[in-house]
């Protein structure tokens, strides 16, 4: 007898079903008529990923990332002052308190120390370029030297992962990762997010994988990182005896097993993981026609140089850097390691800027005569800069310079950034920024900008709140742009 | 009681009538300042007239509904509740003398305050008679007028739509700020916004200022002008923002939010800089305070293109996007479309034809390194709205079909790498809207194309950069894994620039001497060699010289024995690792390849069970000087068929290196002229002292030894 009352009062009829349905409208109703934006959609309306905000200046980008802080006081920062006062300690005024590194912070005297390589003007607007960079220094009417870079990290390992991923603890998602979650893959043969690394003779620095890492995004947008052997992607053949149609027949089977996985667990990895056999099928053809070298011509080879066929080199890196931005690649990452001179700057830093300079310089020409520069973001830098004062001992032939946060030369070149243009001023001594800074974040939300996104509105939810690859500041350096 | 209702009777006739003259005759009359402080009790007063009245409303609908309330309680209430309503009324009436409101809300506010009062005394007087029905309709209307009353109010002290304000979308209305914006709207208009115009808008106007615009705040209040350019000291605003808290002048009033540190010198320094209200905010220099105090941050300007055709359906451009062709929007929001191929063996014609559904939306295409031929132009004719086209590496160069020429929106052509001629550029040039070729890398010579860029100036011509500088080559690659020939087994040589030369001599003499071979096929050896190569072109200089050590093996002995133990820390694999044939690295002298001795000689017994002609031994050495692996001071051999009586073959004392030498693997080779013996003992003594400009201590130097060879 109660189960049948219970049930009567499960049973909908009609009568039921009509009268809470009026009262569900009609509350409804009410609650639109109290608040009218209550059936809209979240006031924040997100833009959809895979497509442009806005049309874009540029559609990729190639970093020359010079890991290890390249000294912008011997390359693109030119500071006489520190020639004159040379010997001489730092003044209190100029350092304010700044922290320093292990490094130096028991230094009795900080004395200056200029530049022991000579700058030269270039350029439509006489630029002052180091002797070091002549290369460079020939296509500078290309590039915006940005001079007041800053950045909140003392030591490479956080500055480095800012600069990738926009904060220094890691596991954030890496710059070309949100850029192929924002954009997407414009080559579906070939990853969105390519990694080159390569070492230089100075004095090296890590990097690590975890500076080309999707973070919370999904795995597809993780950098993939090449190798510096002959064969740059690895594994890529088929073992012998397996015919290409084997091949597809086996990939299919797997695809139907996967499949069934997703079903049962829905977990989106395995997704993932389908893609990837996919593109990596087509990658066994795409790739082979990437890296033919032999193809370029001699005067390429001359233009980067001959290391530029001799696999793992920085020059090896750009050309196929280029090779890469041609075939669609919308982010391709390089790392040259190196670069970070606390003593022997005399000897090292024409060693490094030898193994950059030429390379660096054909990599903007070359795109340049293919009519690919306006549509290509060419951004070359350290994560932070170099003191003006001496670490370890100062003599006439050689010094050295400890890691300094407060300012840094980074230089762009490409789509939508004006050329042959310095921005920002940097104090007399090289120290303080005095005009125009530069902060990471605006760092990151100007690249945004010129590809075309928004940077406040390419966002990812993750641990309830959502991120972005500027978090919760940053500003687009409206100035540089073209 | 009815002593109280009497008096109160009394009271209200006389409020009321005050009221009214006080209400309708305040221009005439002249009311005594201390009667400003009746003025302000009006906030607090008002309360208890509304309380009052709806207490007694709710108490009077009981009292109709259910007996057993006390007669009286609703009398008492009554009178009270005017008594309260008229000197709320008359307050109300002192305090809008002090002005500074919109008149035709006071207006308002005023007829129906006086209204409310004037009801609530005719109730109070007329009480007895409450149970008639003209009776409930009065009571009824007091509530209606008093609502109006109190929403006049409120409009009076906290602007139009205060109620609902907290519904309503709050973006603000101001336009957002870009470069163009001036400073004044930039920084300073948002600080009125925020602290000052809740009391200083069109509608509450105190002091007769407002500060929603420019134009009105410049106009002033009843005191003029609230600046004077250039001098803060005149200027009332920062005058009264200065003062004290407490001091009654003091802007914000206590109790308003109240301007921020930097707000208020940001109002000051802009006042003293000369109050400029048409600059750009971009023309400050940032490092101006009044930069840096305010603090703007603009978001950058996006220009949009104008496309005026239609979009194409999202269905359609997916149906397009194949894994070797994309074709996207150039943003969300614009109908124009950008198409790229990829991947040259999965070309066909077919793929751009199937663009057709989108010719009207495609800008630009790229069909870099695709099988494009001067006759596949014709197809791109179709794309009436196309802007860019990318052929590089195709094969178009020589003719241009006719359609193509027409498109009236083309600007970007890149025939880089194609085999595009003078003529076929003269063609390209007569497109209408052409801006910028680049034809790096094509059949076009120098004159002709200062004569392009000479006939059409308007164009620009991007041919590219060549280097006339002389480089140094790179050295050429040994192909070969190992360092060990075995007879079958030729080195070979690559450069990776096709058709350089390579140089090479075997000798171990500099590869510019005599004795220099071009490299033209395998080299094969049959001794211990040491190979130096170098490459040279033409329009090159050489590379520097490499040198390779390649060990010959010919016979592997059947057993070892080491005689002497190695050092404890170096054992490796013991005797069976010196004929294996494989052969250790320099700069991991640790692994098990390798074995060392310093304080000992090496001393190693090799036995043949069936004895061959013997021309060299071969002595694997390991260089490392950083880790003061050198050679060895001598190098003894002997041989005999009774391993308890051998006799010396041979001896040599291999030359010390003076100067530092790279980390590398390197043979001491003893030639025995073709004795065959079935043992062989070898003795190898390291240097008792390493040279000083390894150690300046003269220490004992280290042998590591790989492998032996026979030859």
């Amino acid at each position: 007898m109660k189960n049948e009352f219970l049930e009567h009062r499960l049973n909908i009829n009609r009568r039921h079903f009509l009268g809470k349905l009026g009262l569900g409208l009609g509350s409804a109703a009410l609650g639109s008529l109290l608040v009218p934006s209550l059936w809209q959609s979240d006031h924040e309306e997100l833009p959809a990923l895979g497509v442009a905000h806005f049309a874009p200046k540029a559609k990729r980008i190639i970093y020359l990332f010079q890991n290890g802080a390249p000294s912008q006081l011997e390359s693109f920062d030119y500071k006489p002052l520190l020639n004159t006062m040379a010997g001489q300690d730092l003044p209190d005024s100029i350092r304010n308190g700044q922290r320093l590194t292990g490094m130096t912070s028991n230094q009795k005297r900080f004395p200056l120390v200029g530049s022991y390589f000579k700058f030269h003007q270039h350029g439509q607007n006489g630029i002052w370029v180091s002797e070091l960079f002549p290369n460079m220094a020939k296509v500078i009417d290309e590039f915006c030297v940005i001079k007041t870079m800053h950045t909140e990290a003392i030591n490479h390992d956080p500055a480095l992962t800012f600069m990738q991923t926009g904060a220094q603890q890691g596991n954030r998602p890496s710059m070309g990762a949100w850029l192929s979650y924002g954009l997407g893959s414009e080559n579906k043969n070939l990853p969105a997010f390519c990694v080159l690394l390569s070492r230089g003779r100075g004095n090296g620095q890590g990097v690590y994988s975890k500076l080309w890492t999707n973070g919370f995004l999904e795995s597809v947008h993780q950098g993939v990182q090449f190798s510096s052997s002959e064969d740059p992607i690895l594994y890529l053949n088929d073992p012998a005896g397996t015919t290409r149609e084997g091949r597809r027949k086996m990939l299919d089977h797997l695809a139907q097993l996967n499949t069934l996985a997703f079903d049962e667990s829905g977990d989106p990895e395995i997704k993932t993981k389908i893609q990837q056999y996919e593109m990596a099928y087509r990658m066994q053809l795409a790739v082979p026609e990437l890296t033919d070298l032999s193809q370029e011509p001699e005067h390429i080879v001359k233009m980067y140089g001959p290391e530029c066929l001799v696999p793992g080199t920085y020059a090896a890196n750009c050309l196929l850097a280029r090779k890469l931005c041609e075939s669609g690649v919308r982010f391709v990452q390089l790392y040259h390691q190196g670069w970070d001179q606390h003593g022997n700057m005399v000897g090292e830093m024409p060693l490094q800027a030898q193994d950059v300079d030429r390379a660096s310089a054909a990599l903007i020409m070359d795109l340049k005569q293919r009519g690919i520069l306006d549509e290509t973001l060419v951004i070359w830098g350290g994560e932070f800069g170099r003191t003006n004062y001496c670490q370890g001992d100062l003599s006439k032939e050689n010094y050295g310079r400890d890691h300094h946060p407060r300012c840094y030369t980074v230089l762009m070149a490409g789509g939508g950034v004006k050329g042959g243009f310095v921005y920002g001023e940097t104090d007399e001594f090289g120290y303080n920024i005095i005009k125009d800074p530069v902060h990471i974040n605006d760092f990151h939300a100007t690249i945004l900008h010129l590809m075309g996104l928004n940077h406040e509105k390419l966002t990812y939810k993750h641990l309830g709140r959502r991120y972005r690859l500027t978090d919760v500041a940053g500003n687009v350096v409206t100035g540089i742009l073209a | 009681m009815q002593q109280f209702q009497r008096v109160t009777a009394y009271l209200l006739f006389a409020l009321n009538g005050l009221l009214v003259v006080l209400a309708f005759f305040q221009d005439r009359l002249h009311i005594p300042q201390w009667l400003g402080v009746l003025g302000r009790l009006h906030p607090l007063l008002l309360h208890l007239p509304i309380g009052f009245l709806i207490v007694t409303a709710v108490l009077f609908w009981i009292e109709r509904k259910a007996n057993g309330l006390p007669g009286e309680l609703i009398p008492f209430l009554l009178h009270a509740t005017a008594m309260v309503a008229a000197g709320t009324a008359c307050a109300g009436v002192l305090l809008s003398t002090e002005g500074g409101y919109d008149p035709v809300v006071l207006t308002r506010h005023l007829v129906s305050g006086t209204l409310v009062s004037l009801i609530c005394a005719a109730l109070a007087l007329l009480a007895g008679k409450r149970n008639s029905i003209p009776y409930v309709m009065l009571f009824s209307s007091s509530i209606v007028v008093l609502v109006a009353a109190g929403h006049w109010g409120g409009v009076l002290t906290h602007g139009n739509n205060y109620l609902w304000q907290p519904l309503e979308d709050r973006v603000g209305t101001r336009p957002a700020i870009t470069d163009s914006t001036t400073f004044f709207d930039a920084a300073i208009q948002p600080i009125f916004d925020a602290k000052c115009v809740s009391c200083h808008n069109e509608r509450k106007t105190k002091g007769k200022l407002v500060l929603t615009r420019l134009d009105k705040a410049l106009r002033g209040g009843e005191h003029g002008p609230i600046w004077v350019a250039g001098s803060a000291s005149e200027s009332s605003l920062v005058e009264r923002i200065f003062l004290p808290k407490d001091h009654e002048e003091h802007m914000p009033p206590d109790g308003k939010p109240q301007l921020t540190a930097r707000e208020s010198r940001l109002l000051r320094l802009w006042i003293e800089n000369g109050a400029n209200t048409s600059q750009a905010w971009t023309t400050i220099p940032p490092t101006d305070s009044l930069r840096i105090l305010a603090a703007i941050s603009s978001t950058p300007t996006i220009v949009k293109k104008a496309y005026n055709f239609d979009f194409a359906s999202e269905k359609l451009i997916e149906k397009l996007n194949t894994p070797y062709r994309t074709v996207q929007p150039l943003a969300a929001n614009e109908p124009a479309l950008a198409a790229e191929f990829f991947l040259r063996s999965a070309f066909e014609t077919t793929m751009l034809e199937e663009l057709a559904v989108v010719r009207k939306q495609l800008v630009s295409i790229n069909l870099s390194g695709m099988k494009i031929q001067d006759r596949d132009l014709e197809r791109l004719a179709q794309f009436q709205n196309l802007e860019k086209v990318i052929l590089n590496n195709t094969t178009v160069g020589s003719e241009v079909p006719n359609a193509f020429l027409k498109l009236p929106r083309l600007q970007s052509v890149a025939v880089s790498g194609t085999l595009a001629t003078f003529p076929f550029l003269k063609q390209i040039a007569q497109l209408p809207a052409l801006k910028e070729v680049f034809f790096w890398n094509t059949r076009v010579s120098n004159t002709e194309a200062a004569q392009l860029a000479e006939a059409f100036p308007k164009i620009s011509w991007v041919r590219g950069y060549e280097t006339s500088e002389v480089l140094t080559l790179t050295p050429p690659i040994l192909v070969n894994e190992e360092l060990v020939a075995q007879a079958n087994v030729p080195i070979r040589l690559k450069h990776n620039i096709p058709g350089t030369r390579i140089l090479y001599t075997t000798d171990g003499t500099e590869p510019d001497s005599v004795s220099v071979s071009e490299y033209l096929e395998p080299i094969v050896l049959d001794r211990y060699s040491v190979v130096k190569i170098r490459a040279c072109r033409d329009g090159w200089y050489c590379s520097p010289v490499t040198a390779y050590h390649f060990f010959y093996a010919k016979h592997r002995p059947d057993s070892a024995w080491l005689l002497q133990p190695p050092d404890k820390a170096y054992r490796g694999g013991g005797a069976p690792v010196l004929y294996d044939f494989k052969k250790g690295t320099a700069d991991s002298f640790r692994e098990s390849a390798w074995v060392g001795y310093r304080h000992q000689p090496f001393l190693a017994l090799f036995e043949f069970k069936n004895p061959k002609p013997i021309q060299e031994v071969v002595l694997s050495v390991g260089l490392n000087m950083g880790a003061y692996l050198v050679m060895p001071q001598s190098v003894e051999v002997w041989g005999g068929t009774d391993p308890g009586a051998l006799k010396p073959l041979a001896s040599i004392t291999p030359t010390a290196y003076t100067t530092w030498q790279s980390v590398r693997v390197e043979g001491i080779r003893v030639p025995l002229r073709g004795v065959s013996y079935p043992y062989y003992k070898i003795v190898a003594t390291p240097t008792p002292r390493l040279p000083v400009f390894i150690s300046k201590k003269q220490e004992k130097g280290w042998l590591f030894i790989d492998e032996v060879f026979f030859n």
